[in-house]
């Protein structure tokens, strides 16, 4: 035998701290931690034995083990527990831990109950400076939670096994991330560990990102077995309708949160249609008489109060700038901006036009053409690492934007376009419709490359038009991201409890 | 001597080459414009790019299918038609020719038929594997009445799924049971394009290429695709599948967007494809029509040399058989049939218990299980392979079967004791639900929830030791008429390849 692999210490604070909601009254124990953890594991043990349900063997496991159960590890420590009693029932259930602990090195972590206030877990956001859609609703929506709310922000343990307090690199990523010092930024900061674990009790827990397939099946165990409401905020469901859009990783990754969403008491998604999408997921799951999440609409903010800097826009001056914002992939559908204005530039008209966006998978032959037309000197830019204000003002100083994508849970860059004022040539598909039309957008069948083409001459030739556009652009109604947050919480905090 | 033969063999190539792209050339025109005016100047390419200039995709479709002997997927025909927009028709053509002669070049291109206005029906994946599971059940007993009934083609995949193939001797035995017809056998390595035609997926495609080039020939060409939907549980109990099942269902899933019609074989399969379908009409496309054509479940014959042998194999002396059937993955929830065979042995029950299914992902905590009860001498067998015969025999010898299940898209060994007459234990929702209550009200067998040990051991208990309720499961069991494959085929067949309901 080399290290004992469940730290006695930590294990006595655990059971300490999950105790007095397992046991009507917590037994007096020795001074010496070492005794009292192991009088505390007598007497919670025979407790949890007995009654298993609501919860209550989920935070046992918990607290023995320093890890999130999985279903299969509920089962079968239930099932050993029926089969066994007294100290041969301890005696087994510590053997079941002992095998079932993935990360022996989380054992001696510390562990808080979260009994009061809701637990919003951040993971992904906290600890990557990526900013993607989910990074930017989650930045704007949890700061303004707090000025608000009372709640435990979590991440992920590095072995994927349990929830954990943020250290202070991660919190400033979360709730400031536009006002960091220079020098917090760009770590990608571990913090002190282990860091203090995090169980929910009964409370609400929120998840705000689409989970990593590694902690998809404890999160899917914690919706089933730990007596805690599970919200989500739904944003699409491309990876299994538009699987040909996506990678396989993002496949595979999302019908693993799929069994999430399957244990969830509220989905609160960013469209109508993204909230298609998630009901017709619970009609699916119906056959196995399962209720599935309660699916509710809460729109991403539109409007004014959208725009992402605040900046008034530029008057263009010299050419037309057509900006065509986010990151580059077949699912965005960029080279059917890039067919059209070719063949508006074959046609003699003059502009220009910037791609703006990080991420994604430039597909080959997109990547291929515009090398050639760029070659060729078609005035093209790309430009990836792109700063919140510079977007602001590059799509402040275009004629129009262009969103052609495929498939979209919302469309932030149409919202974001059209609360500067900007008209925008966007898909007749789904969300990106709902945004556009009407509200100073030009629609069109994205997979209709001379319908495409034939708007994008009307939006640079045509200048009643983009006024016309810029009017309804700046009438529509303002939902700020206050609003969003506001309700956000009503909806899955308040409404899960 | 060497220059001279040099030069007569690339002579030699270079007719072939011409001639090989001139046949495909008009086997396109002859196709798409039967008896149309013959080309300009003799000019095959300029013909048939007036053809693709139409802008139908469904014959830019075929003309690449026809040049590449190959199915072109969605992005090799947007590619295409970028390419004609921009830069005309011509060139379209001319790129594909220059690939093709390059291909005849280096030497082998495969020989390309169009199959014109026929049903195709894929049978890739049951013509290769030797296992019988409920999907190649399915397949196997309709398609041998379709090709009997009907003028059906059936075709695998060549090479790397990159179009259809005829059958060979082998697989055609595999799937039929039955040599093919010596005139009915197409040479295997001869490509196959369909036009106007009807191709039908009785069976799950997951190959990744596969459903690429289905998804291509399903969204763009003439052909109309229809398919069998047994189950979505790869996306609705995707952690109950191997992995890498979930991404490639999903894959399967995008090129099901584009068919006409899909025949979904129960209400929970219904349920899913219905809920699938949903999801796919947010983003505004159609999605293929749904109906629900039930499968059927007849019980094969058992010898009393099958019975006997069975008996000798499975049974205790004095204790009633359960049984088992089902592969060993999570899904089938058989640590949960362990748990509760354990509950009651030890409130001193006698029966003994089989589990008949083969080994599959996640195995291992129930291999322990089984090998921790027989340690303890519990009356507890796990049989990996059962010949059909047998395992017939094993329906009818079963006191009951227990069939606990987390998730079927039909629940093939609920349906199956049942049409022997031998009650069933399953689980209260879904498919397994509908076979066992069709109407409602269970008939020869009981529902429990299979999320809770304690429902599972209750109603074996009851079929154990309570022989009047045993008896009248029984005899509802013996009067269940779980329909005929005669009548599934021909219900499938209408809908699939008429639309008929």
């Amino acid at each position: 035998m080399t290290a004992p692999v469940i730290d006695r210490p930590a294990l006595w604070q655990r059971l300490h701290t999950v105790a007095p909601v397992l046991l009507e009254t917590v037994p007096a124990t020795d001074d010496d931690p070492f005794a009292a953890a192991g009088q505390l594991l007598d007497a919670v043990v025979r407790s949890v034995a007995e009654d298993p349900g609501n919860g209550r063997l989920w935070l046992l496991l918990i607290a023995l083990t320093g890890e999130f159960p999985t279903h299969d590890d509920l089962m079968d420590v239930r099932r050993a527990l029926e089969l066994h009693q007294g100290a041969i029932a301890q005696h087994v259930l510590l053997d079941r831990c002992l095998a079932m602990i993935a990360a022996p090195e989380d054992t001696v972590a510390e562990l808080d109950l979260i009994t009061d206030r809701p637990v919003i877990d951040v993971d992904f956001s906290a600890r990557n400076e990526l900013m993607t859609g989910i990074q930017r609703v989650v930045r704007h929506t949890v700061p303004r939670w707090l000025e608000h709310h009372e709640f435990v922000l979590t991440a992920w343990t590095t072995s994927r096994t349990a929830m954990r307090r943020l250290d202070p690199p991660e919190m400033q990523r979360v709730v400031s991330f536009h006002d960091r010092a220079d020098g917090s930024r760009g770590k990608q900061v571990e913090g002190s560990r282990p860091h203090r674990l995090v169980a929910p009790w009964h409370v609400p827990v929120i998840l705000t990102e689409v989970p990593e397939p590694g902690h998809a099946e404890r999160l899917a165990a914690l919706g089933q077995h730990s007596g805690s409401p599970l919200g989500l905020i739904g944003y699409d469901c491309i990876p299994v309708v538009s699987a040909d859009l996506v990678t396989q990783h993002d496949q595979e990754k999302f019908i693993a949160y799929l069994d999430v969403v399957k244990f969830a008491s509220t989905v609160a998604c960013i469209s109508e249609p993204s909230a298609e999408e998630f009901a017709g997921f619970v009609d699916m799951v119906h056959p196995q008489a399962l209720p599935g999440p309660r699916v509710v609409v809460c729109p991403l903010p539109t409007g004014a109060a959208a725009a992402p800097g605040g900046l008034p826009p530029v008057a263009a001056n010299g050419p037309a700038r057509v900006v065509c914002v986010g990151s580059i992939d077949r699912r965005k559908n960029q080279i059917m901006v890039l067919e059209a204005a070719e063949r508006l530039w074959r046609e003699g008209h003059m502009f220009s036009l910037h791609f703006l966006g990080s991420g994604g998978l430039p597909p080959a032959d997109f990547t291929e053409w515009l090398e050639q037309l760029v070659a060729s000197g078609r005035p093209i830019t790309v430009a990836s690492e792109v700063s919140d204000d510079d977007l602001t003002r590059a799509v402040g100083a275009a004629r129009f934007t262009a969103f052609l994508s495929l498939h979209e849970g919302f469309g932030l860059p149409v919202a974001e376009s059209l609360a500067l004022g900007v008209p925008v040539l966007a898909s007749n598909i789904g969300s990106v419709r709902s945004l556009a039309d009407g509200h100073g957008g030009l629609v069109v069948d994205p997979n209709d490359a001379d319908a495409v083409t034939t708007q994008m001459r009307r939006l640079l030739t045509d200048d009643a038009l983009i006024d016309e556009l810029r009017t309804l652009a700046r009438a529509q109604p303002s939902r700020s991201w206050a609003d969003y947050a506001a309700d956000l919480w009503r909806l899955v905090v308040d409404g899960a409890v | 001597m060497g220059r001279l033969a040099d030069a007569a063999e690339r002579q030699r190539r270079q007719l072939t080459t011409s001639s090989i792209a001139a046949a495909r050339l008009r086997m396109i025109i002859e196709t798409v414009q039967p008896g149309g005016a013959p080309a300009a100047n003799g000019d095959l390419a300029a013909s048939v790019a007036d053809l693709i200039a139409g802008g139908d995709p469904a014959v830019l479709w075929f003309a690449l299918a026809v040049l590449r002997a190959e199915f072109p997927d969605v992005a090799a025909i947007e590619d295409a038609q970028r390419l004609a927009r921009l830069d005309g028709p011509a060139t379209v053509v001319r790129r594909e020719l220059a690939g093709l002669r390059a291909a005849a070049w280096r030497g082998s291109v495969p020989r390309v038929r169009v199959l014109s206005e026929a049903v195709t029906v894929d049978v890739s994946h049951t013509a290769n594997v030797d296992f019988v599971s409920g999907i190649q059940r399915v397949v196997g007993e309709t398609v041998r009445r379709w090709v009997a009934e009907h003028d059906t083609t059936l075709v695998g995949w060549a090479d790397e799924y990159v179009a259809f193939r005829a059958l060979t001797g082998d697989e055609y035995r595999r799937v039929l049971g039955t040599a093919p017809d010596p005139r009915s056998m197409v040479r295997a390595c001869e490509v196959l394009i369909p036009w106007r035609g009807v191709h039908v997926l009785p069976e799950l495609a997951v190959e990744r290429e596969r459903t690429r080039h289905l998804a291509g020939l399903a969204r763009f060409a003439n052909t109309r695709v229809t398919a069998i939907g047994h189950d979505c549980i790869p996306m609705t109990s995707g952690v109950t599948v191997t992995p890498g099942m979930t991404s490639n269902f999903s894959m399967f899933l995008a090129a099901m967007r584009y068919t006409d019609r899909i025949a979904v074989t129960s209400h929970a399969s219904a349920a899913e494809f219905t809920g699938w379908r949903r999801m796919v009409r947010a983003v505004g496309l159609r999605g293929p029509d749904l109906a629900e054509v039930g499968l059927p479940v007849q019980a094969a014959p058992s010898t009393a040399e099958d019975l006997a042998e069975t008996k000798q194999r499975l049974c205790l002396a004095g204790a009633p058989l359960v049984l088992v059937v089902g592969s060993h993955e999570p899904r089938k929830n058989h640590l949960a049939v362990l748990h509760a065979c354990e509950l009651l042995w030890r409130e001193g029950l006698r029966f003994n218990i089989a589990l008949v299914g083969s080994g599959s992902w996640k195995a291992e905590p129930f291999r322990a299980k089984v090998a921790e009860g027989q340690a303890a001498n519990r009356p507890l067998d796990s049989i990996t392979a059962l010949p059909d015969e047998q395992l017939w025999a094993a329906y009818r010898l079963a006191h009951f079967v227990l069939f606990p299940s987390l998730n079927e898209g039909f629940g093939l060994p609920a349906a199956e004791a049942l049409a022997c007459g031998t009650p069933v234990i399953t689980s209260r929702f879904g498919s397994m639900e509908q076979i066992v209550a069709p109407d409602g009200n269970p008939l020869g067998g009981l529902l429990v929830d299979p999320r809770d040990d304690r429902s599972i051991a209750d109603a074996m208990r009851t079929l154990l030791t309570d022989d009047e309720a045993y008896a009248r499961l029984r005899e509802q069991a013996r009067a269940r008429d779980l329909g005929s494959w005669d009548s599934y085929a021909a219900a499938a067949w209408a809908y699939l390849t008429l639309g008929e309901t």
